[in-house]
């Protein structure tokens, strides 16, 4: 498979920005990761393996990208983001109950929901249930839904399994919905 | 699997949007939704989300980056072979 630098941009771009900018939340910085992160590809580019394609293997240099900004902002002081608590807390036992039933019963979404998608509100909304998750689910979330990559993608990228990213994603949908349905539906049934 | 619960049947919800079901998986899936009007909902809600991330995707308003942020990298890229630090030495 032959690298199209030129097209890089393009055809990948928005993408790793989205990428950056949920893991960042600075627009600014998640600019700049895009150009250190092409730039980067360009420089390593006869480590490039076909088998991994292109997409996956700029998404994996960016993830390295986006770590070490984080590891640069702590040691000028600034705040690395906090740690993972999907392995301290059971995400799913805030869901369900021990009979495996809903704890938060999905409400009923009013109006036309996918027109109301539509709207500058929502997509900040989003991005502030976003915020919420932890960083593995975030990333996992990210990739997968505003990226756009394949599961198989995403796994060469974060290093993980099939089956730890169907948690992944299960757990993150479960947070992205019940965040969405209280901020933006505004509801949700308790039992 | 017989008669799985919500907790289950929302986890095969999630994973049947990245992999295929087993049949027996799609049948219990099927036969719960048919009594369970909150995990109906979830599923509905599941492909809304995802028709919704589609159109944030697709949109050219928000998450993507700006004209002026893309003639900068272009403009920085299209120098790049001043860049590279360390030439191989075979070239």
């Amino acid at each position: 498979m032959d690298l199209k630098p030129e097209e890089w941009l393009e055809a990948h771009g928005d993408a790793l920005y989205r990428y950056a900018l949920v893991r960042t939340g600075q627009r600014d910085v998640a600019e700049d990761l895009v150009q250190e992160t092409l730039l980067a590809a360009w420089r390593g580019r006869d480590g490039f393996r076909a088998a991994s394609g292109e997409r996956t293997w700029l998404f994996g240099i960016m993830k390295h990208k986006i770590d070490d900004h984080f590891r640069r902002t702590a040691r000028t002081g600034g705040v690395l983001p906090a740690p993972d608590e999907d392995t301290a807390v059971d995400e799913e036992s805030l869901e369900f109950g021990e009979d495996g039933s809903w704890r938060t019963r999905p409400g009923v979404w009013g109006g036309d929901p996918l027109g109301q998608a539509e709207a500058e509100e929502f997509w900040q909304e989003l991005h502030r249930c976003l915020e919420r998750l932890p960083v593995r689910l975030r990333e996992g979330f990210v990739l997968r839904e505003l990226s756009g990559l394949e599961s198989r993608q995403i796994c060469e990228v974060l290093e993980i399994s099939e089956n730890n990213l169907y948690v992944l994603l299960h757990r993150a949908r479960l947070r992205v919905r019940s965040c969405l349905e209280r901020s933006w539906f505004g509801g949700g049934e308790r039992p | 699997m017989i008669g799985p619960d919500c907790h289950d049947v929302a986890y095969l919800l999630s994973r049947a949007r990245e992999s295929r079901l087993t049949r027996r998986e799609r049948w219990a899936v099927r036969m719960h939704l048919l009594i369970c009007v909150y995990c109906r909902r979830y599923a509905r809600q599941l492909r809304w989300l995802e028709q919704a991330l589609a159109r944030v995707r697709g949109s050219g308003r928000t998450g993507r980056l700006d004209e002026e942020a893309r003639a900068r990298i272009r403009a920085r890229l299209d120098t790049r072979e001043e860049t590279r630090p360390n030439p191989p030495a075979d070239r």
